[in-house]
């Protein structure tokens, strides 16, 4: 035994413990207090490290003075304004909504730091006290460490105080209990969800600021440190999402299981190694979730969803008609690098369709579309291939058999079944965090590092394009013809099952699983049928996707993409993920607004594309709260307009109560009341001796 | 509802005698209030006179709990005035009103389980006492719970954690007590001895709005009772003259 | 015949007793009323009984078979069908497609078309067949939340305040079909407040109060036990109805 090492990782292990504990203590604060899970806290830990280096770095300020401004102030406001402006309307959204928003402000997030901080140049975050150390027992440990130690543990002291001894910190664990009474006790719970946001982001800054400098290799990387920061989450799922005391112990358990696994060698496995050993706190976040005790059945929610109406068999039939016509038309006029985005985006469009009956109508969440998609890719690669081996070797039955796309489905099918089994019956939240963790392992364990799609640009990353017989489709645009067919026909399926018995067993197992179940549907095998078939038509998605350029890479089927599961979301809740001609309109946004980008950038001379991102988070984040789409807004508008009818008849139905109106006139009282009015009112009563509205008995 | 047709209403309260002349604390013109597209007050006109102790009875799903929770601020009224003091509070906050002095019991407990009795009290320092004084007061009423400082309120048992709910009017010494079934879930001498607190509490100069189920412990304290039906004040009197109608709103009845 | 037995169910919350050893049969062909005071127990001893949630202790008897540990749909499947007393309504379907989604489930081999026409003409609803049900007002609500329950052809029916949301005349009508229910030999567990109308259509009544049976009995009976005027209005021994 090499006590030692065992002592030297200990350490490094416990220091990055000490930062996941810190990022996640932020997550389970912002959590119990608003109730509103933040997807973007890493996003926001990224963002804050970045504007560290921007003033530390760049203007050269102190450290000391760095740290003030960045975790004192710009963190704590950004966190109290994302809270103003985004969380506290949501507090009566259905959970879908605010996963919607808070992913898309992870993608706008992350958008905004390429905007500020192009990736073009290497940045270097410089540690504290660098070179700095002291030996205890035969161990050099750093000062960052020391200090790293050090910051969670006068955390968790700072945090036990604050809950157990501050009026506020009481006031926001009674928040847990019952929002209501916390106001009926004259607390203002308002304003403890603010205060939440900004102690969540400012503890998110600094463990994104303590990852970015320290030795961890990480670095000013916006993705693997929004990664990183994300691991947190499975220490905040150990306490589920409410303990401190035990989203520290899981914070100490993912470090010291990361850095032995990293330090001891188990195997020779390079693989192993290299892509496993990384993603080790998401497959902790994984197996967290799946302990999870299984929630009881909820019942309905008070939901003003808008009707969309579902068009019937031969309307669909008549439009999927007129999308193939409107295909042929624009493979003719439009050609090059313009065709294949139009070609990639409704591809993408196919994928986006597959989460219309998972998320439009079942009301479940899936940040793993993409790795579905690459599923699909890898099937049709192997199966419709000459028979080149590589990897997993091949099954090559033929250059583009059809039989390839079936495969696709099939196998991607599959994988989406053996991921709901465990992972079904977790709600909402959960199933959500789970097909993100899966994504993210995934990505890592599967599709990188060359096994599946080759590394760089090899052959290994071929995806063929179906072949028929006597209709080619080696031509861009007959290949772009091919994909509206394909997009018409899934949709007229989509439809078609959204008319029929399944279709509305979905809707009703979102408005009420506990009523689902007490007239004998079993909510769970529900769940897998349509988690497993929106899996399956990902995959078919994703086979046609790779055909485009006949070639794939593990990036475009990560959780960050491009294109990326999480984009595929975002945008496909923009598009409308209820309706079908949402996820058509989606997946040419993701496609076509940096192509837009790029073109207005050659004209302007600067480069744009970043900007595309950052839209699309706020795209997400505007429209995420209409489930019914951008395609339903506009189309009721349209329809408003040209049937000269009123707006949104669902918006008249609930209307605030004309308080001003009311008011009566010899009393100047706006809403609030205010303590000098508090003493008018006394002494108009003369209460002073009796009780006294408020205190004035007490003294 | 014009002043004048209000007047009448006190006027079929007129039998009332007891009932103090005094100026209302608190006052209900012509409430409606609804859960989205269920109305559930439908023009709810109802006078808490200064220092009185007034029953609210009636059904379940007559709107009671309702009519709290729109004088608490907990729901918009969509029409009418609630009037606190002689002053219009429509749109003002629960939290507000909380510290304005309308102290709120709500149904089932009015404290937090997982908080300790001494947290729960620290809570009640909003109008700025101090945690010492509140828990002076609270244990000479209780002294019950002063053993049990340190323990979770939700280990409780049902009455006691009542008397915890109630120590914070004591302490706060708000102007209007708001009480939601104080007696669900109790037996019925817990409940008894907590209405003597109750009537203990509006001695002190505190007006009390009570809505209980159980009818006849509740009027045993009330100066008046008044009976909700269908989202409406269907009856205003004394006590006594109540009781003749309660088995007709609670039973249906039939029932002697 | 019993064909919904609860036999000494206890459950608790976290210490807290919200059922004591509960006794309680419903008759095919009967309406079985439930009443008592607010926080009672009601709910819970029906969550339990469709298995929503679970017993401490005792067992829950269906058709002569014991259910106890069986889920929530395969006791549906044997013919166990309730409402809520929160509505539980599908409300972005029609109240048609409400029907539907019950009448699917079944394996009778009925055509659920059919079957949701039929129910949609028996409770009275087929004004509002194709009406999206959460822009319905509730008492009608609650009318598709029994019209869903009797598509999956149920052999016990357990009501939760079926009658709120309802005015006079509707309270009447509903009350005609729940006898009319029964005369075809459904069993009917009824948990309602308007007491009146428990009166009328049960021909046993239990009374749970403290989670526990106190009363049972025809309406009688009921009417004239003084524990159950206890449990109603408080202690008579305090009712002097004299202010303070």
């Amino acid at each position: 035994m090499d006590w030692n090492k065992l002592l030297e990782l200990t350490i490094y292990g416990v220091a990055l413990a000490s930062i996941y504990a810190i990022a996640a203590s932020g997550l389970v604060v912002t959590y119990t207090t608003s109730g509103i899970f933040n997807f973007a806290h890493g996003a926001i830990g990224m963002l804050m490290a970045f504007a560290y280096w921007q003033v530390r770095v760049e203007w050269g300020w102190p450290t000391w003075l760095s740290l003030l401004v960045i975790l004192g102030f710009v963190a704590p406001l950004t966190g109290a304004a994302i809270e103003r402006v985004l969380i506290r309307n949501l507090r009566a959204a259905p959970l879908a909504v605010t996963l919607v928003v808070t992913a898309a402000l992870m993608v706008g997030l992350m958008g905004l730091a390429t905007v500020l901080w192009a990736p073009n140049r290497s940045r270097l975050l410089p540690g504290f006290y660098t070179g700095k150390t002291v030996t205890i027992a035969n161990t050099i440990v750093t000062y960052q460490q020391l200090i790293t130690i050090g910051l969670a543990v006068l955390l968790a002291i700072g945090l036990r105080s604050l809950f157990l001894w501050t009026r506020t910190g009481i006031a926001m664990r009674a928040v847990v209990d019952s929002r209501d009474l916390v106001a009926l006790n004259g607390g203002r719970p308002v304003m403890l969800s603010t205060l939440s946001w900004a102690l969540g982001a400012m503890l998110a800054g600094l463990a994104g600021i303590l990852l970015a400098s320290g030795p961890t290799g990480i670095g000013l990387a916006i993705e693997a440190l929004t990664l990183v920061v994300i691991n947190a989450y499975a220490a905040a799922l150990f306490g589920r999402l409410r303990s401190i005391a035990f989203t520290f112990v899981g914070a100490l358990v993912i470090g010291l299981v990361q850095q032995y696994s990293v330090g001891y060698n188990l195997t020779d496995n390079a693989f192993f190694n290299t892509q496993v050993v990384p993603v080790v706190p998401y497959l902790m976040l994984f197996v967290a979730l799946l302990l999870l005790p299984e929630g009881r059945l909820r019942g309905a929610q008070l939901v003003h969803a808008i009707k969309i109406r579902v068009p019937s068999l031969r309307t669909s039939i008549f439009w999927g008609g007129v999308l193939v016509l409107a295909g042929w038309v624009i493979s003719e006029l439009v050609t090059g690098t313009n065709l294949t985005a139009v070609s990639k985006g409704v591809a993408i469009g196919i994928i986006m369709l597959s989460l219309v009956p998972l998320t439009g109508y079942a009301g479940q969440i899936s940040l793993c579309q993409m790795t579905f998609a690459g599923v699909g890719a890898f099937a049709m690669s192997r199966i419709a291939s000459s028979g080149t081996t590589v990897g997993f070797g091949s099954l090559g039955i033929g250059n583009g058999n059809p039989l390839g796309l079936l495969a696709a489905f099939v196998l991607a099918a599959a994988v989406g079944a053996l991921i709901a089994l465990p992972a079904i019956r977790l709600q909402g939240l959960y199933l959500a965090l789970a097909t993100m963790a899966f994504a993210v392992i995934m990505s890592s364990a599967f599709f990188e590092g060359g096994a599946i799609f080759g590394a760089g640009s090899t052959d290994a990353g071929a995806v063929q394009r179906p072949h028929f017989g006597f209709v080619s489709l080696n031509s861009n645009a007959a290949y772009l013809v091919f994909l509206t067919f394909v997009f018409g026909l899934v949709a007229v399926g989509v439809l078609a099952l959204r008319r029929g018995p399944f279709g509305r067993r979905l809707l009703a197992l979102r408005d009420s699983p506990a009523a689902v179940a007490t007239l004998g549907g079993s909510p769970t095998r529900t769940k897998l049928l349509v988690f497993s078939l929106s899996a399956g038509l990902a995959g078919l998605g994703g086979a046609l996707y790779g055909g485009v350029d006949r070639n794939v890479t593990a990036g475009q089927f990560s959780l960050f993409g491009p294109p990326g599961s999480l984009s595929v979301f975002v945008l496909a809740v923009v598009g409308g993920v209820a309706t079908v001609s949402g996820p058509l309109l989606g997946g040419q946004l993701l496609m076509m607004t940096p192509v837009f980008f790029t073109w207005l950038g050659t004209k302007l001379k600067t480069d744009l594309t970043p900007y595309a991102q950052v839209l699309f988070g706020l795209a997400g984040i505007g429209l995420g709260r209409n489930p019914g789409g951008a395609v339903a807004e506009i189309s009721t508008r349209f329809r408003a307009l040209v049937m000269d009818r009123t707006v949104h008849e669902s918006e008249s139905e609930t209307h605030d109560p004309p308080i001003e109106g009311l008011l009566r006139r010899d009393v100047p009282l706006g809403a609030p009341i205010t303590p000098s009015q508090l003493q008018e009112l006394d002494a108009l009563l003369d209460l002073e001796e009796v009780s006294g509205i408020g205190r004035a008995g007490s003294r | 509802m014009t002043p004048s047709e209000l007047d009448l209403v006190t006027a079929e309260s007129e039998p009332a005698a007891s009932a103090p002349e005094r100026e209302p604390i608190l006052e209900l013109r012509a409430v409606r209030a609804a859960y989205g597209r269920i109305e559930v007050l439908r023009g709810v006109d109802l006078a808490v006179p200064e220092g009185s102790v007034v029953a609210l009875l009636g059904r379940n799903g007559a709107g009671k709990t309702t009519t709290l929770n729109v004088i608490s601020g907990q729901l918009p009224a969509s029409h009418g005035s609630v009037m606190l003091a002689g002053r219009r509070v429509n749109g003002a906050s629960a939290d507000q009103l909380a510290r304005l002095g309308v102290c709120t019991v709500p149904e089932g407990r009015g404290v937090f389980p997982n908080l300790t009795v001494h947290e729960n009290l620290r809570l009640f320092t909003y109008c700025g006492i101090t945690v010492d004084e509140v828990e002076a007061a609270t244990f000479a009423r209780f002294p019950k719970l002063e053993p049990r400082r340190r323990q979770l309120a939700g280990t409780l048992s049902g009455g006691e954690q009542q008397m915890l709910a109630l120590a914070r009017a004591l302490a706060t010494r708000p102007a209007v007590l708001l009480l939601d079934e104080l007696s669900m879930g109790l037996a019925p001498i817990v409940v008894e001895e907590l209405y003597a607190q109750v009537a203990k509490i509006a001695t002190e100069g505190i007006s009390v709005l009570v809505v209980e189920q159980f009818a006849r412990t509740v009027l045993a304290v009330a100066d008046l009772a008044a009976v909700m039906h269908h989202g409406t004040i269907h009856h205003v009197g004394t006590p006594g003259a109540v009781m003749d109608q309660l088995s007709d709103a609670y039973l249906g009845g039939g029932l002697s | 015949m019993a064909v919904l037995e609860v036999d000494d169910v206890s459950v608790t919350f976290g210490g807290l007793a919200a059922l004591i050893g509960v006794d309680v049969v419903a008759e095919a062909g009967a309406v079985t009323g439930l009443i008592g005071p607010n926080g009672a127990g009601k709910t819970t001893l029906f969550n339990v009984i469709c298995g929503l949630q679970r017993a401490k202790r005792g067992h829950v008897v269906l058709d002569g078979r014991d259910v106890t540990g069986a889920r929530t749909f395969n006791r549906a499947r044997r013919g166990l069908a309730r409402t809520f007393q929160r509505l539980e309504v599908f409300g972005s379907l029609t109240t048609r497609e409400n029907l539907l989604v019950a009448a699917e489930m079944q394996r009778n081999g009925r055509d659920p078309h059919a079957v949701a026409q039929e129910i949609l003409s028996e409770v009275g609803l087929t004004e509002y067949a194709d009406v999206h049900v959460d822009s319905i007002p509730t008492g009608l609500a609650r009318l598709v939340e029994l019209g869903r329950a009797l598509a999956t052809d149920p052999k016990v029916l357990l009501l939760d305040e079926p009658s709120s949301g309802l005015d006079e005349a509707e309270t009447d009508a509903f009350g005609e079909l729940l006898l009319r229910l029964a005369e075809r030999g459904l069993a009917v567990l009824l948990v309602e407040h308007d007491v009146e109308l428990v009166m009328r259509v049960c021909s046993q009544i239990y009374v749970l109060d403290f989670g526990e049976i106190i009363a049972s009995g025809s309406p009688d009976e009921i009417r004239r036990s003084a524990a159950v005027q206890t449990a109603y209005l408080g202690s008579p021994l305090s009712a002097n109805g004299s202010g303070r």
